[in-house]
């Protein structure tokens, strides 16, 4: 509610938004008092309206009892300091009376359901995801985490269009410092620029602009934020994706499942390791290849050995270029499977997978022994449990593999160890990069 | 920024290249030598006839998909014969799987073991990794064995020796560092197992040759190989034959493990040799009953103790100590270790060997 002036009319009639054709604009007359209608059909519930503000003025005796009446209306918001066009824009209508404007926030939801989790599965845990709509977020995450301290702060991106985000925290345990950071980095987001994924504003946010390993993770788990608020980091949600960002975020964020935590102590433990191993394999298998079968055969026994070199004898290419070969054709098929609608994407993988693999040895391009590597360099990768650290492998193998056909399994090590060094030196919101968080199991107070 | 931190990946990845040690070479470009034989020349003017066994390798490995190709030169050193032998095939030898160094027997005969083992002492790939064998009656008869049973050139050797696949006391597996230590050291004697050649491609490696820091001295048969073994070793899967008054019972042990003792009294030299097995009855001539399980052992014990003795007073006639009696005085004695040595030397000859043995019999092997 506020006072109705000229200049707040003339700027609502100048505004593009009147011309669209799915804004309304009625005026209803009863009992010699006039009001104006203003909203947006498409975003607005209509039946709403119509339930909530047209037919009590038709049975208000006067306009002073409909004017109290819609001062006592919940729904009722007073966004001040925006112009009417953008309250119209976020799904309010306006009620112009006399000279007072009333708006009420009507909008009517596309989303409201709940999609099951299927970017990061769990097995026993729980299985629904965040939604696409914001409120609904909030309203999963306060029903879980209830605690008085959990806090929303509500924002606006300076981005064109402008998408609304939320930061969560908890106020008894956040880390000040990473929220004021975060706070300040979504402020600095530039204009002109289309946000409409977590992933995306991740990116900007984040103060390395070209780093291969991420820095915030991106989760669609509710179980999961819950525990990193109560581990004091800080959520943001982001309007319109089912993901939320979650920050700062270190290097063993991204190799636990919460599976790890649901699941009994050796079996958690196990799955951990088992993931480490899988990453090794998946970082150094098609390495390992090129420096063992190019370098150093004598690290191999010699059974293995002459096996190598009788399935490598058809091949008249070095052991990179098969390697690359198999390995950019794994890559193909995982992206392909991927954008490919669910019915036709296993037909895809199954051609590709089956026939290309035993295809390429009968026709002597690759040996044997490349399609057991290649087949365990893509299953390993897939053992990851976040997605964005999964990619970032995906991407690190390759350079682990120029670096071996240049100089050899010495060459893969010395990369091991400069692989090591860049997460040492790398930190996420003050975090060290590779600090194993042993503070993770426990709530914080600070 | 970026331009400085590219120059720094560019100097780095080069600085790197100037290091690269062993050059990139496809393993399908590489000859494996798997196993190697040196034998005395035919020609009089060479000293050695130096043979290398190349793997062939076969996409898939079956039994008898052992293919492999001989290559052999004469020279008077064994690096030449490895480089001459280079130019006379089309791919690169690899010296990293040679596992097993086969001298013919004759050139073990003649002697000079010292200088034939520089070549193989010195080369990096394979100096703790090869097992050094005699060969009967060469070398290259050794190598040029075609084993049905094999699935890979030469994997009999390797298996034998490493005792990886059949595990038997009657097969001393020695190695190449070991074997260099051996004829280096003071008081314990090189020893080489024998690959004897049979009839259709077939070895025996029962037997074994005993040095001195030089040359052959005395050959042990398949029964004091198996003893002499157990000191070195300690392998089980070892057979004893007892014989009692009516017939003979064979006990299988499942380890056997000899350790001694060296005292001198009055300077003279007594070696208590304790000889402990293990082990079950596996065939017997006559009934055997458990009750006189203990008696059985004696007998064994007494068995053990003869051959025990009758083997040590032999090594010691021939004046070699592969079990390093020796060593184990120079370690015990103070003083000039020359004038140790000397000592030893002259308690040797005339030491006293004393046996105890103690069989553990576990059953009769009978179901009663």
């Amino acid at each position: 509610m506020s006072q109705l002036d000229q200049d707040t009319i003339q700027e609502l009639l100048d505004s593009p938004i009147t011309r669209s054709s799915d804004f309304v604009r009625k005026e209803l007359h009863h009992n010699g008092a006039a009001i104006v209608l203003l909203y947006l059909r498409s975003i607005c519930d209509d039946a709403k309206i119509q339930q909530d503000i047209v037919l009590p003025f038709y049975r208000a005796d006067h306009i002073g009892s409909f004017q109290d009446y819609l001062r006592s209306l919940d729904s009722q918001k007073s966004s001040k300091g925006s112009s009417l066009s953008e309250r119209i824009i976020k799904g309010e209508a306006l009620v112009l009376s006399g000279d007072e404007v009333f708006s009420f926030a009507i909008k009517k939801t596309v989303q409201e359901t709940v999609g099951p989790a299927d970017v990061e599965i769990s097995v026993v845990g729980p299985k629904q995801a965040f939604s696409e709509e914001m409120d609904i977020n909030i309203n999963i995450l306060r029903s879980r985490y209830t605690e008085p301290s959990l806090t929303f702060e509500r924002g606006k991106l300076e981005s064109y269009p402008k998408t609304e985000y939320s930061i969560v925290y908890d106020r008894k345990v956040v880390d000040h410092a990473v929220l004021d950071k975060i706070k300040k980095d979504l402020e600095q987001l530039r204009r002109k620029l289309v946000v409409q994924a977590a992933g995306q504003l991740a990116r900007r946010i984040s103060n390395v602009k070209h780093t291969l390993f991420p820095t915030v993770m991106i989760t669609e788990r509710p179980d999961r934020v819950v525990l990193n608020l109560s581990q004091g980091k800080v959520a943001v949600f982001v309007h319109g994706t089912p993901f939320a960002i979650v920050a700062p975020a270190v290097f063993y964020d991204f190799m636990s499942a919460m599976d790890d935590l649901y699941t009994h102590y050796w079996t958690g433990h196990f799955l951990l390791v088992l993931r480490y191993i899988g990453l090794f394999l998946n970082l150094t298998l098609a390495s390992f290849y090129v420096g063992l079968t190019s370098y150093n055969p004598e690290f191999l026994r010699v059974q293995l050995a002459l096996s190598i070199a009788g399935s490598r004898a058809p091949v008249p290419y070095p052991s990179y270029i098969e390697v690359v070969f198999m390995l950019l054709m794994m890559e193909l098929l995982t992206e392909a499977s991927i954008r490919l609608p669910r019915t036709i994407g296993s037909t895809a993988t199954t051609v590709g997978g089956l026939i290309l693999g035993t295809a390429a040895t009968e026709a002597g391009l690759v040996s044997n022994i490349m399609i057991i590597i290649v087949a365990c360099v893509a299953i390993s990768n897939f053992v990851l449990p976040i997605n964005e650290m999964m990619f970032a492998m995906r991407v690190m193998k390759y350079v682990f593999l120029l670096i071996t056909t240049l100089f050899g399994v010495m060459g893969l090590v010395i990369a091991f160890i400069g692989l090591l060094v860049h997460f040492t030196r790398k930190e996420s919101y003050g975090r060290p990069y590779l600090r194993l968080f042993k503070e993770n199991r426990k709530v914080l107070i600070r | 920024m970026i331009l400085r931190r590219l120059l720094t990946v560019l100097l780095a990845i080069a600085a790197a290249g100037s290091l690269n040690g062993c050059g990139f070479k496809d393993i399908d470009k590489r000859f494996f030598v798997v196993a190697m034989a040196v034998d005395p020349a035919d020609n009089p003017d060479k000293l050695y006839k130096v043979t290398v066994k190349l793997a062939i390798p076969s996409p898939s490995e079956r039994f008898g998909s052992n293919d492999y190709t001989i290559v052999s030169e004469e020279t008077d050193s064994i690096a030449e014969a490895v480089r001459v032998i280079k130019s006379e095939v089309d791919k690169e030898l690899d010296l990293g799987h040679m596992k097993a160094i086969v001298i013919g027997q004759k050139l073990v005969e003649q002697g000079n073991m010292n200088k034939l083992m520089d070549w193989f002492i010195r080369r990096r790939d394979i100096q703790n990794i090869a097992w050094i064998a005699a060969g009967n009656p060469s070398g290259k008869a050794v190598l040029d064995l075609r084993p049905h049973t094999e699935r890979l050139p030469s994997n009999m050797l390797f298996m034998s020796f490493g005792q990886f696949g059949t595990e038997t006391a009657y097969i001393v597996s020695e190695y190449l560092f070991d074997f260099h230590r051996r004829l280096k050291e003071r008081g314990l004697d090189p020893l080489l197992p024998i690959i004897e050649v049979r009839d259709n491609q077939q070895v025996s490696i029962n037997r074994s040759i005993i040095l001195d820091k030089e040359r052959q001295r005395i050959v042990l048969q398949a029964l004091d190989n198996k003893v002499v073994n157990s000191f070195y070793q300690g392998i089980g899967k070892y057979d004893i034959r007892v014989d009692l008054n009516d017939g003979f019972f064979i006990i299988a042990a499942e380890n056997c493990k000899g350790t001694f003792t060296l005292n001198t009294r009055n300077g003279k030299a007594v070696i208590h040799l304790y000889v402990r097995v293990n082990g079950i009855v596996e065939e017997s001539t006559v009934p055997l009953s458990k009750e006189k399980l203990s008696m059985y052992e004696r007998a064994a014990e007494q068995q053990v103790n003869k051959r025990v003795l009758s083997l040590f007073y032999k090594l010691q006639q021939a004046k070699v100590d592969p079990i390093g009696f020796g060593l184990r005085y120079r370690a015990r004695h103070t003083g000039n270790p020359d004038q140790v040595w000397r000592d030893w030397l002259r308690l040797y000859p005339e030491a006293e060997f004393k046996v105890q043995s103690k069989v553990k019999l576990m059953s009769t092997g009978q179901i009663e």
